[in-house]
C-alpha cells in the first residue's frame, strides 16, 4: 500500500534499493538519529549560555573560544547525524554490517577537553589567580 | 487491512518511543530558539531576532510533525512505519541553522 502523498514527495534512489528491514530496526535508527540531533542542540545551548552568562570567568577570550567550539561541534554533529542515519539505513537495506562511526569517540574527546578547560577556568578564577 | 500488515503486540513500545522522540527533539529546538531570541532582544539585533523567530517556527513545525508521526505510528500498520526522507532532512537543516544562529549570538555578544 502506498500513500499518495508519499508519491508527491519522492524518496531518494537509495531508499528504493534492497529490502526493507524489520520495522523495529528502522524505528531504532530513527530514534538514534533524533538522539544525536538532541545532543547537538544540547551542545549548542551549552555554548551560547556559557558565553552569555559566565560574565565573571577570565580570560574572556577562552570563554568565547569554548562557546564557539561548542557551536561548531553542534553544527558538525547535526550534519554527521544525517549521514550516519543514511549509512545505517543503506546497510540495513543491503543486510550488510552497520558501519563503524568514530563520531562517538571524537565527541567524547572534545567534550572531555571542554569539561577540563571549564573546570580549570572556574578553579583558577575562584582562587583569584586571573 | 491485510492481517500481515498489522503489528504484533510490541513489548518494547517502539512506536510510542519513536513518536515521543520527535516531540522531545522539537522541545530541544524550542529551548534553543528561546535562548537565541533572548540574545537577539538583549543585543538589539534584528538579524538575530529574525533567525531565532525562524527557529521558533521550526520548533512549531517539529511539534506538528511529532503529532502527525504519533498518529501515523498508532494506526498500527507496517506500511507507514518508514519515516519519510523530508522530515529527517528538515530536522538536520534546522539543527545546522540553530548552530549558525548560536554562533551569531556569540559573535554579536563581543562586537
Amino acid at each position: 500500500m502506498t500513500r499518495p502523498d508519499r508519491e508527491r514527495l519522492p524518496s531518494p534512489q537509495w531508499r528504493q534499493v534492497g529490502e526493507e528491514p524489520d520495522y523495529r530496526f528502522t524505528l531504532a535508527n530513527e530514534r538514534t538519529f533524533l538522539a544525536w540531533i538532541r545532543t547537538a542542540l544540547a551542545l549548542l545551548a551549552a555554548g551560547v549560555l556559557l558565553d552569555q552568562f559566565s560574565t565573571k570567568l577570565r580570560p574572556p577570550e577562552l570563554v568565547v573560544a569554548v562557546g564557539a567550539l561548542l557551536c561548531m561541534a553542534a553544527f558538525f554533529v547535526s550534519a554527521l547525524s544525517y549521514l550516519r542515519w543514511k549509512r545505517n539505513e543503506q546497510a540495513m537495506r543491503a543486510k550488510a554490517p552497520l558501519p563503524h562511526s568514530r563520531l562517538l569517540g571524537l565527541l567524547a574527546a572534545i567534550l572531555m577537553s571542554i569539561g577540563i578547560a571549564v573546570c580549570l577556568l572556574m578553579v583558577v578564577n575562584s582562587l583569584g589567580f586571573s | 487491512m491485510n492481517s500481515a500488515d498489522v503489528f504484533a503486540p510490541d513489548p518494547g513500545l517502539q512506536p510510542q518511543r519513536t513518536a515521543l522522540s520527535w516531540t522531545r527533539t522539537a522541545s530541544a529546538v524550542l529551548v534553543n530558539s528561546l535562548i537565541c531570541l533572548r540574545s537577539g532582544v538583549v543585543q538589539e539585533s534584528r538579524t538575530l531576532a529574525v533567525m531565532a523567530a525562524v527557529l521558533l517556527l521550526a520548533a512549531v513545525v517539529g511539534f506538528w510533525f511529532g503529532g502527525l508521526r504519533t498518529r501515523q505510528l498508532m494506526r498500527a500498520t507496517k506500511s507507514e512505519v518508514l519515516v519519510r526522507h523530508w522530515p529527517v532532512l528538515a530536522v538536520t537543516w534546522a539543527s545546522c541553522f540553530a548552530a549558525a544562529t548560536g554562533m551569531l549570538a556569540i559573535v554579536l555578544n563581543h562586537v
